[in-house]
Order: structure tokens, then C-alpha cells, then sequence
């Protein structure tokens, strides 16, 4: 229909033309159907939250702004110009910056150069140098009010923390106009993801459109202004973010209704204790720790972030060198690599954090990750039996509830929840009993997580043991008999019973630290 | 690394107090202790030649010395530069050998000598565009590329020139004897190299070679053109086989179209005692100058001990097996924590 006012209503949307405009994104791989017509609208100066479960279609939407992908159909406007990124290179210059959760860094290179790489006017010399770099990179680190990161450091040798910090001050480097924060929060400690929030308000008071992804709605809720939940590639809810209970927008994310998400203990743990673990004490950080595990027992692992849960884990399992003793079903076993600790006593496995690099091999199938630890099992005289792989890998997809087309199917082309479930399911396969859950459910969504914890109950249940650590406490006090409060890496409490709470662990975490 | 992050935390004091406190980090410390290696055997081997051949330690053995090594030392340039890439260039072997035939059946005259050099200095990148565009756009593994380039380049060699031989004409041993402003082209040659190398990986193009090789995908999300850039690392790999090449010719005068075989493992060989991680990401070219040498040295000093010349390649492969143990113990003691005891 043609306009009755053209010059006015010409006059009107050139005011309001909205920064990003998404009409219509489709995007096939293979038979999955990631984005499936979707439309996004969003004027500067905002904070917009994109909520969704994982395999929902944010990462899909994300990698079409950033030019990572190429999309099959659909238009993307900045500010009424139609563009298409082609490249990372090309949305940097169109002024789309993304900063990822798994990071964009240059490993080898240092804070400052990864920071700069792409923006310093070269020197005379062509170079860039180091004292403007460190220069330039405090200054920017004060001017976002951001936690100092040392510019000169390396950034492999750097934490997870830091390095996302790194990430985001990369981002802003560029001066973009467009800002997605894709789950930059879900490895920070709370100062930082503080930080974050406040940012993200600020750079939205500065005329920037920010785009915030987080499984967190607290954090939504804190920062967005606006709110958009995707379900099978479409946007099935868009509005003012006070419009909008938690519990509506959980319920728009949700592809099948959730009736719970945590399991938590039905019954007290038998009595018979499958591990004690006697004065551990490792360089790394882990000092005198004592526990015994119960069998059917899930044993929480809790406190700050960086009190040696991760090391003790890892210590566990043959990863970190170790004193002190462990005793599996009352027998004193050795380990000192993941081999014995998965061969000691009934068996002690663990679920890495890191399912990207430590848990799976990404270009294989599902088939092919599932069979790698128990070849042994499945060959006879050498030979593997493809029979008894399809069979097992089968019905491990099956428990776990694996959403995948086929076992053939590529782990890469997993979304994250449904890798983390893999990666469970290939330990299973081991026969080993005792499992040690590290931080799994960090940036899985709810529907992810609520299968994983049933499955933890359903092990639990079936006679294995579980130590779970994890940065969220809501977890720990729901899912757990008992939680190991650990700090400064030594045990500062146990909670058991009606001690089992968030405000407990908090409280037990923190007066800890007062007292030193 | 667990104390940088309670400071960096904590947010204590001036930035300035900070990292005058951070500096010396023990992360900093393995990295020295690998860069400074290199130049610590050199000067071992050169002090442990001077006790047996005394005459070894003047400047005019040490400018043999910097002229016997030339050769292979800017294709191991060349090689490291690739090798910071994560790659790795076979057919450097292939294109010495293809220049030592065309030097030898084209530079008769003087007139000749000037303008092949002038052709194959502007014409040198040729050969590594191919290997750069197998890898970049075919994706072909560079070991798998570069292996079928150089038996391409060295079939080549042996059809324009079947057997050893030719003449060159003497004007172009200039560039390997003459002098400029007193000082011997190789000094100045050396010295430009070691020094240019060090500005080269400060350079945009060095950083963002040394981004590929460290990691692929993180550097492709930080806007930077992947293939164009390593398309650029082999085809400089081989104008500095070229030059490696004209190098040759000067100090021998006639061609040889099977030399560049004896010189692939050698450059590989230098690039790692310089200091350069195969995997990439990590290395120095001023070290590789200086692995070059250490090799040449080392063959230099069997000699003077009077030991049968299969001697030299065994101590190589014993010093390269040292050297690797080094930075594997380094990284041990100095390095971060849990990376290193996986």
C-alpha cells in the first residue's frame, strides 16, 4: 500500500530507524533448522536480554551478526543499510563487536597485543610498542572501570576469569556500536560479573545497543531493558523486561514443560563408605582435606570461587601430584594418572568442565567418542565389534536423553548441553562408580540441566557415588546429602541436614575469610 | 599465576606498583630462559673451538664462519617463518635446488648475473604462493602441500640441469666477498637479519603470523584475514630461499640441482634450537640466526677434533634432543601450573 503522508512518515522513520533490524534469518545445518524466520528489532542506547535454552538459536543469531556464518535468507539493517557480514573482519568494521564465552584470544600473545591487534595506529617503526600498548591498555581498563589485568602478561597464562575480562575489554576496544556479550558472565566471580552489569548499563547510557546473553534471569532482569526468548529458531516473546515474570519467561523458553529442575535427596545414603580420603595436601593449592564419600551419596563440593575445588577434583583423578592417602571400599589405592584412577578400586571418573577440549573429541561422532575408553570391551582379537558400539552408543543417547538426528552425528554440531551429556555418557560406559562432577552445568540451560540432575539422582540411585562441585549454590543445596565447604584449600565445614542451604554456604564461606 | 590473580583482584595501589611487582612473574622467566638458550650454545661452541684451533676466534674466521651458514640461514629464517604458522615448508629444498640450476645456466655473463638476480628477487615469492594457496584455499595439510611442491621444484631442477655443473660468473660473488663501507656483506647482512627479525615479529604482520599459528580460530574472531596471512608466510618463506639461493651460487659459482635436499632438515633443525615451538605461535627469528650458526659450529668443531664427519649429524640430533629437553623442563619449573602436568 503506498503512504498517503510519504514526506511525513519518511520524516518519522528516519528518527526512529531502529539500529539493528532482523527481518526473517534462516539457517539450515543439515537437517537441524538453527534459525527459522527470525526477527529482531532494537534502537540504540538499550540493553536487550536474548534468553533462550541452549540449541534454541541464540549462538546461530549471534555468529550471523558477527559474520562467523553466513546466513541461507533474511535481511540484517544497521541503522536502514542492509549488511552482510561475510567475516569477523567485516562486522568489526561495521561495528558489531562480540565478545564470546568460548574466548577469541590469542593464546601466545599478550593482553595488551590481543587487546590492540587489530586498532593501533602502527609506530614509525611499524611496530607496536610495548610501553604504548601497556599505556593504552591501563588507560582503557580505567576508563570502563574494569579489574586491572596485568597488559604484559601472556594470555594462556592468565585465569578463565581474567581472560573473559580481556575478551570484553578487546570488544570495547573497537568502539563498536552493537555490543553482544554472549554468556560472558557464566565464568566470572560475582565481582567481576558486577562489573559486567554495571558496563553493560553504562555503555547502553552512551548510545551503544548492548546484546546480553546470560542463562542467569537475575542478571536479565538487573541489566536489560528489553527481552526477546528464542525457541526453535524464532522469537516467541518480546517486550519491556518488567512486563514479564520469571516464571513467563522460563515458560516461553521451555520447548516441553520442566516440572523440576533439581532432584534433590530422597533417602539418607547408605552407610558404607566407598572413598575416604585422608590428608591431601598438594602444591597446588589443596592443604589437609579429609572426607569420606557414601555410596549412593552425592557429596557437594562448595565455597568461593578458586578454593581448590577444581584442584582437588583433579587431584583425584590422577591429574595433580598429590600427598595423603585415598582408600576405595577400605582398600588403599595409588593414583597417579587418569588411567589408575579410573582402574582404582570400583572406579573414580571425571566429568570435565571443559567438555571442548577435555572430555570430547569434537570431529568424531557421538559413536566414536562414547567407544573410545572401553575399545578394549568392544574389540575381540583386534577387531572392533560395530554391533556392540551401536547397541551401547544407542542406548546411552536414549538415558541421557541426547538430542542428535543420529550417533553418527558430529559432537561439534552438538549444542553445549547436549555435548556435556556425551561426555557423561562415555563415563558411564567405563564402569566406573565413583564420579566426579566438575562444574558441568555451568552455561547449560535449564531443560539441560534439569535432565542432567535427574540423570545424577537415577546414578545415585542405581549405587554410584557423585562429588559434585559447582559455582552455582542453589545446586549444591538442592542436589546434595552433604557439602564440603572448602577454603583457602582446606575443608572449612561440612553441611549436613538443615544446614543444607545457599545462605549456609555462603555464610560458611565467607566468615572463613574474616577470620584470617 | 594464582598470586597475579588475588592481586589483580584485590586492586591494590597504582597500576605502576602492580606491575613492577607482577614483572618478574614466573611466566616470564621460562620464556627468557628459552629465548637466551640459543645464544648461550653458540658462545660455548665458539669459546670451546677457540681452545682447539685458536685461530678459529678472529673476525675474519668468524665472517667465514657468518658466510659458510648464510645459506641455510635465510631459508631457516624463511622456515620460521612458516613454522610460527603452524606450518611447515618442505619445498624450500626443492626451490634451492631449482635456482642453484637456473643460476648456473643463465648467469654467464655480467650483464646476465644483473638481471636474473633482479627477476628472481621480484619473482622469489612465486613458488611459496602456490604452497600458501594449497594450504590456505585447498586446505591441504602444509606437509602434505609443500612435499609435493618441492618434488615438483627439484624434478624441475634435474630436467633443466641433470647433473652438476654450469659456470657462473664471478661478478655475482660480490654480494658474498665485497665490502660495504669496510665491513664485509656478510656482517652486514647478519646483523640485518638479527635485528630485523626481532622488529618483524613486532610488526603487525609478525603479530598476526604469530596469532595464526597460536591459535587458528581466535585469531580468524579477531578480524584477522587467516588465509591471506599465511599465503604471505609461505611466499616469503621462499623469496628468502631464493636470496638463500643467489647466496649459494656466490660462494660456489656453479649449480647443483640436488643441494636443496641436504638443507630441509637443517633449517627445520635451527628453527627449533632457536627457540621456535613447532606447533606454532611461539618463536624468534633472531634465535633461528642464531640456531643456523650453532649448526655450522657444530660441524666446525668435529672437524677440529678430528672426528669422522658422521659425527656432526649425530651431535646435531643430540643437541636438538637437548635442546627440546630444556624448554620441556622450563616450562616444568617456570611455567603455569596444571597446562604443564597434564
Amino acid at each position: 500500500m503506498e503512504r498517503i503522508v510519504p514526506d511525513f512518515t519518511m520524516a518519522q522513520d528516519n528518527m526512529n530507524v531502529p539500529l539493528l533490524q532482523c527481518r526473517g534469518l534462516f539457517k539450515n545445518y543439515g537437517h537441524v533448522i538453527a534459525l527459522n524466520g527470525f526477527d529482531f528489532e532494537e534502537t540504540s542506547g538499550k540493553v536487550h536480554a536474548i534468553l533462550g535454552e541452549n540449541g534454541a538459536g541464540k549462538s546461530t543469531f549471534i555468529k550471523s551478526l558477527s559474520g562467523a556464518i553466513n546466513i541461507d535468507s533474511g535481511v540484517i539493517r544497521l541503522s536502514g543499510q542492509v549488511v552482510k557480514p561475510n567475516s569477523p573482519r567485516d562486522a568489526i568494521t561495521l561495528g558489531i563487536g562480540v565478545a564470546y564465552q568460548e574466548l577469541s584470544l590469542v593464546p601466545d600473545l599478550t593482553v595488551g597485543h590481543n587487546i590492540w591487534l587489530h586498532l593501533v595506529k602502527l609506530s614509525k617503526w611499524g611496530t607496536l610498542e610495548k610501553r604504548t600498548l601497556r599505556e593504552r591498555t591501563l588507560s582503557l581498563m580505567s576508563e570502563l572501570n574494569a579489574p586491572t589485568v596485568n597488559p604484559d602478561e601472556i594470555v594462556k597464562n592468565l585465569s578463565l576469569a581474567s581472560r573473559q575480562i580481556v575478551e570484553i575489554l578487546k570488544v570495547l576496544a573497537y568502539k563498536p556500536s552493537i555490543v553482544i556479550f554472549d554468556e560472558v558472565t557464566s565464568s566470572l566471580p560475582e565481582e567481576e560479573t558486577k562489573w559486567i552489569l554495571n558496563l553493560s548499563r553504562e555503555l547502553a547510557k552512551q548510545g551503544m545497543l548492548v546484546l546480553f546473553i546470560s542463562h542467569r534471569l537475575n542478571e536479565c532482569r538487573q541489566v536489560a531493558d528489553r527481552v526477546t526468548v528464542l525457541k526453535q529458531g524464532r522469537a516467541v516473546l518480546t517486550g519491556d523486561m518488567n512486563e514479564f515474570r520469571d516464571s513467563e519467561l522460563i515458560e516461553a523458553m521451555l520447548h516441553r514443560h520442566i516440572d523440576k529442575i533439581y532432584f534433590p535427596p530422597q533417602s539418607k545414603p547408605k552407610e558404607n563408605i566407598v572413598m575416604s580420603v585422608n590428608n591431601l595436601t598438594s602444591t597446588h593449592r589443596i592443604r589437609n582435606v579429609s572426607f569420606e564419600l557414601r555410596e549412593g551419596e552425592i557429596l557437594g563440593l562448595g565455597g568461593l570461587k578458586g578454593q581448590g575445588q577444581s584442584e582437588l577434583l583433579l587431584a583425584l583423578f590422577g591429574l595433580l601430584p598429590f600427598r595423603g592417602t585415598i582408600k576405595i571400599c577400605g582398600q588403599s589405592v595409588r593414583i597417579t594418572n587418569p588411567k589408575s584412577a579410573l582402574k582404582a578400586g570400583i572406579g573414580l571418573a571425571l566429568i570435565p568442565e571443559d567438555r571442548g577440549h577435555q572430555g570430547l573429541l569434537q570431529t568424531k561422532s557421538i559413536r566414536e567418542n562414547l567407544a573410545l575408553p572401553i575399545l578394549n570391551r568392544l574389540s575381540r582379537w583386534g577387531f572392533l565389534s560395530l554391533k556392540k558400539e551401536m547397541q551401547l552408543t544407542k542406548e546411552g543417547i536414549k538415558r541421557l536423553n541426547i538430542m542428535c538426528y543420529d550417533e553418527e552425528q558430529t559432537v561439534s554440531s552438538l549444542s553445549g548441553g547436549n555435548q556435556q551429556k556425551v561426555v557423561i555418557a562415555k563415563f558411564l560406559l567405563v564402569y566406573a562408580k565413583i564420579l566426579l562432577f566438575h562444574d558441568i552445568t555451568r552455561g547449560i540451560d535449564v531443560g539441560t540441566k534439569a535432565d542432567i540432575f535427574r540423570l545424577t539422582r537415577e546414578l545415585t540411585a542405581s549405587g554410584y557415588s557423585i562429588i559434585l562441585y559447582s559455582s552455582e549454590n542453589h545446586e549444591l543445596a538442592s542436589m546434595c546429602d552433604r557439602i564440603i565447604v572448602l577454603q583457602n584449600g582446606s575443608v572449612a565445614d561440612v553441611l549436613e541436614g538443615k544446614r543444607r542451604n545457599v545462605k549456609e554456604i555462603i555464610r560458611v564461606a565467607f566468615s572463613a575469610i574474616d577470620e584470617e | 599465576m594464582n598470586e597475579l590473580d588475588d592481586k589483580t583482584k584485590n586492586r591494590s595501589g597504582f597500576f605502576g606498583v602492580n606491575l613492577r611487582r607482577i614483572k618478574l612473574q614466573q611466566s616470564n622467566i621460562d620464556e627468557l630462559l628459552i629465548g637466551l638458550l640459543p645464544y648461550l650454545i653458540l658462545f660455548v661452541l665458539i669459546i670451546w673451538l677457540s681452545f682447539i684451533l685458536p685461530a678459529s676466534f678472529s673476525l675474519y674466521q668468524i665472517k667465514n664462519m657468518i658466510n659458510l651458514t648464510m645459506v641455510l640461514l635465510l631459508m631457516a629464517i624463511g622456515q620460521t617463518i612458516v613454522v610460527l604458522t603452524s606450518g611447515i615448508d618442505l619445498s624450500v629444498g626443492g626451490v634451492l635446488s631449482l635456482i642453484s640450476v637456473i643460476t648456473a645456466s643463465m648467469m654467464n655473463t655480467e650483464s646476465n648475473v644483473i638481471i636474473v638476480v633482479i627477476i628472481l628477487v621480484a619473482f622469489g615469492w612465486l613458488p611459496g604462493l602456490v604452497n600458501g594457496l594449497l594450504v590456505a584455499y585447498g586446505k591441504i595439510q602444509p606437509f602434505i602441500a609443500t612435499l609435493a611442491t618441492w618434488f615438483v621444484w627439484a624434478g624441475l631442477a634435474l630436467l633443466i640441469m641433470p647433473r652438476p655443473g654450469g659456470k657462473i660468473d664471478s661478478s655475482l660473488g660480490y654480494i658474498s666477498v665485497g665490502n660495504f663501507l669496510g665491513i664485509s656483506n656478510s656482517f652486514w647482512l647478519f646483523f640485518f637479519i638479527i635485528i630485523g627479525g626481532a622488529w618483524f615479529l613486532k610488526t603487525k604482520l609478525g603479530l598476526e603470523i604469530r596469532a595464526i599459528g597460536s591459535d587458528r580460530e581466535a585469531a580468524y574472531f579477531s578480524g584477522i584475514n587467516v588465509k591471506r596471512i599465511e599465503v604471505i608466510a609461505y611466499s616469503l618463506s621462499s623469496w628468502l630461499t631464493v636470496l638463500g639461493g643467489l647466496m649459494l651460487g656466490a660462494q660456489t659459482l656453479s649449480g647443483d640441482p640436488t643441494v636443496g635436499e641436504t638443507y630441509i632438515l637443517p633449517t627445520i633443525a635451527a628453527t627449533v634450537i632457536g627457540g621456535t615451538q613447532l606447533s606454532g605461535g611461539k618463536g624468534s627469528l633472531s634465535g633461528t640466526a642464531i640456531g643456523a650458526m650453532i649448526l655450522t659450529y657444530l660441524s666446525t668443531l668435529v672437524f677440529a677434533l678430528r672426528l669422522q664427519p658422521q659425527w656432526a649429524q649425530m651431535m646435531q640430533g643430540l643437541l636438538l634432543i637437548s635442546t627440546l629437553s630444556f624448554h620441556f623442563i622450563v616450562h616444568k619449573v617456570f611455567g603455569s601450573g596444571i597446562e604443564v602436568l597434564e
